[in-house]
């Protein structure tokens, strides 16, 4: 059976740099750091992230929907909504048994679980709220999603940490291939810009420290860069076959034609030298598309902006694409959504084809020289070719690359 | 309808995001579409704002908000 070609029809965006898609393209064009001071981390080490800025849930889910959903789950039902907005897509018009979802998030419903938790130790088991674990389990977004969009079709949620979003995107695009579903709304999301999260990673010495300087700490690619900066969001996408996508009178024109997912089982927070798993992960994502170096027009790197992250993964690209790719990472914009961050870059990417503008790197003032790529920084670049990668890792060493192309 | 009644609606409204308009003294929890998971809580709710002692056994979800302020009544909440 030849796989089904698959399609991608409709996004949708809640990030640091903004509530949808409109919102998010000044932003990353701008390329200026969205970090602040969020009040639930005074007091700790790490006091500063990257959040959603103004996300009134009440008004835009109303109240009798956000009082039952933790915040990661919130995000992806607006995100959700917009991309399906975004598609066109009636699901009166369509077979809701051959509509999947799949959410990827790396955290669940933390900010439920931590604040009912201190709850239990301060009040007593009889105090913690009814609805704690159907908004704090990790499949709850993916639920909350399937029953807001009334979609029948399978569902799951992924976990591969800060690679979950673009696995998941990944995953939904195999369900469509091998004729389990004609649509999937998938991507990522997470809200855990919380003290446990904030001091764990901290701990980890995994977080920028730049303390007198929020705006300037995430530097992705940067000689001074010194660690990731926290950030929440989600990310989601409509993917349907192409044959769907005609169906319903609609000429794709964004191809999501690649696919690659490796694991270096090599330690668990520690990339594999020198890029191995990534270098993997690319260069099945590109041979599925059949595409080369010569058809990349960039990348839009995973570049947390931690010291290891951003060489390994340039030594990776380096070998696969060449010394002349441009590169991007638009987490200097948002600092790292964790689950989302995957799928919300994998909208970036569609843009950027759309557009034909690679947005810059924020905050890149000296490109680190064991990088060795032609990295975006100060404003945007005019695209080159009709295609690009966007790369996607996790704690663990889950290694994504997702090539798509815009016609 | 008296002070504890539109008290009660209030909750309901910013809480549990029920339309003002649905809510009449006698309208039901489950006519207001607040399910079991709901009911507790609405009961943790009511405890903590009216400062008495209520668990989710002492409400059912065919109680009416006229039931709800008589069980308020006579836990000694203010009318």
């Amino acid at each position: 059976m030849t796989p089904a070609p698959v399609v991608i029809s409709g996004l949708g965006l809640v990030t640091p740099a903004g509530v949808g898609v409109p919102a998010n393209w000044d932003g990353v064009l701008a390329g200026r750091s969205t970090a602040v001071r969020p009040p639930q981390l005074a007091g700790l080490p790490v006091d500063f992230a990257c959040v959603v800025p103004d996300f009134d849930a009440d008004t835009l889910l109303g109240r009798r929907k956000t009082w039952l959903l933790d915040r990661h789950a919130q995000f992806a039902v607006v995100a959700a909504r917009e991309a399906v907005g975004d598609a066109g897509l009636d699901i009166a018009d369509c077979d809701p048994h051959r509509i999947a979802v799949i959410i990827g998030t790396g955290a669940g419903g933390t900010i439920t679980a931590e604040t009912q938790h201190r709850r239990l130790l301060e009040t007593g088991a009889a105090r913690i709220s009814a609805l704690t674990l159907p908004m704090a389990l990790p499949n709850m977004a993916t639920a909350q999603v399937a029953i807001d969009l009334g979609a029948h079709g399978p569902s799951m949620s992924v976990a591969t940490a800060c690679a979950s979003g673009a696995t998941a995107i990944g995953l939904a695009r195999d369900l469509l291939r091998f004729g389990v579903a004609d649509v999937a709304v998938a991507g990522g999301t997470d809200a855990a810009v919380t003290p446990y999260f904030a001091a764990a990673f901290a701990r980890m010495k995994a977080l920028s420290t730049r303390r007198h300087d929020p705006a300037g700490a995430s530097r992705p690619f940067d000689v001074e860069r010194d660690g990731f900066v926290m950030a929440e969001g989600a990310g989601v996408v409509v993917l349907e076959t192409e044959q769907h996508a005609r169906g319903r009178g609609v000429r794709p024109r964004t191809h999501l034609l690649g696919y690659g997912a490796s694991t270096d089982a090599y330690h668990a927070t520690t990339p594999a030298p020198d890029g191995v798993g990534v270098e993997r992960a690319m260069r099945a994502a590109l041979a599925e598309a059949g595409l080369g170096s010569d058809d990349i027009g960039h990348v839009n790197a995973h570049g947390t902006s931690t010291p290891l992250n951003d060489v390994a993964e340039a030594a990776a690209v380096r070998r696969v694409l060449g010394r002349d790719t441009v590169i991007t990472s638009t987490k200097g914009v948002t600092g790292h959504p964790l689950g989302a961050a995957g799928a919300i870059e994998a909208v970036y990417t569609v843009l950027a084809l759309r557009h034909g503008l690679v947005p810059p790197t924020a905050n890149v003032q000296a490109v680190e020289p064991a990088v060795d790529l032609d990295v975006v920084v100060d404003a945007p670049r005019k695209n080159q070719g009709t295609a690009a990668v966007s790369n996607s890792f996790g704690f663990g060493g889950h290694n994504t690359a997702l090539v798509i192309a815009v016609t | 309808m008296n002070p504890l009644h539109h008290r009660i609606g209030e909750l309901l409204t910013t809480r549990f995001g029920v339309e003002p308009a649905t809510i009449r003294p006698d309208s039901t929890l489950d006519e207001l579409h607040l399910d079991s998971l709901a009911l507790v809580e609405f009961a943790e709710v009511l405890q903590s704002e009216f400062d008495v002692t209520i668990s989710d056994d002492d409400i059912s979800q065919t109680a009416s908000v006229d039931d709800i302020a008589a069980l308020l009544t006579a836990m000694g909440a203010p009318r």
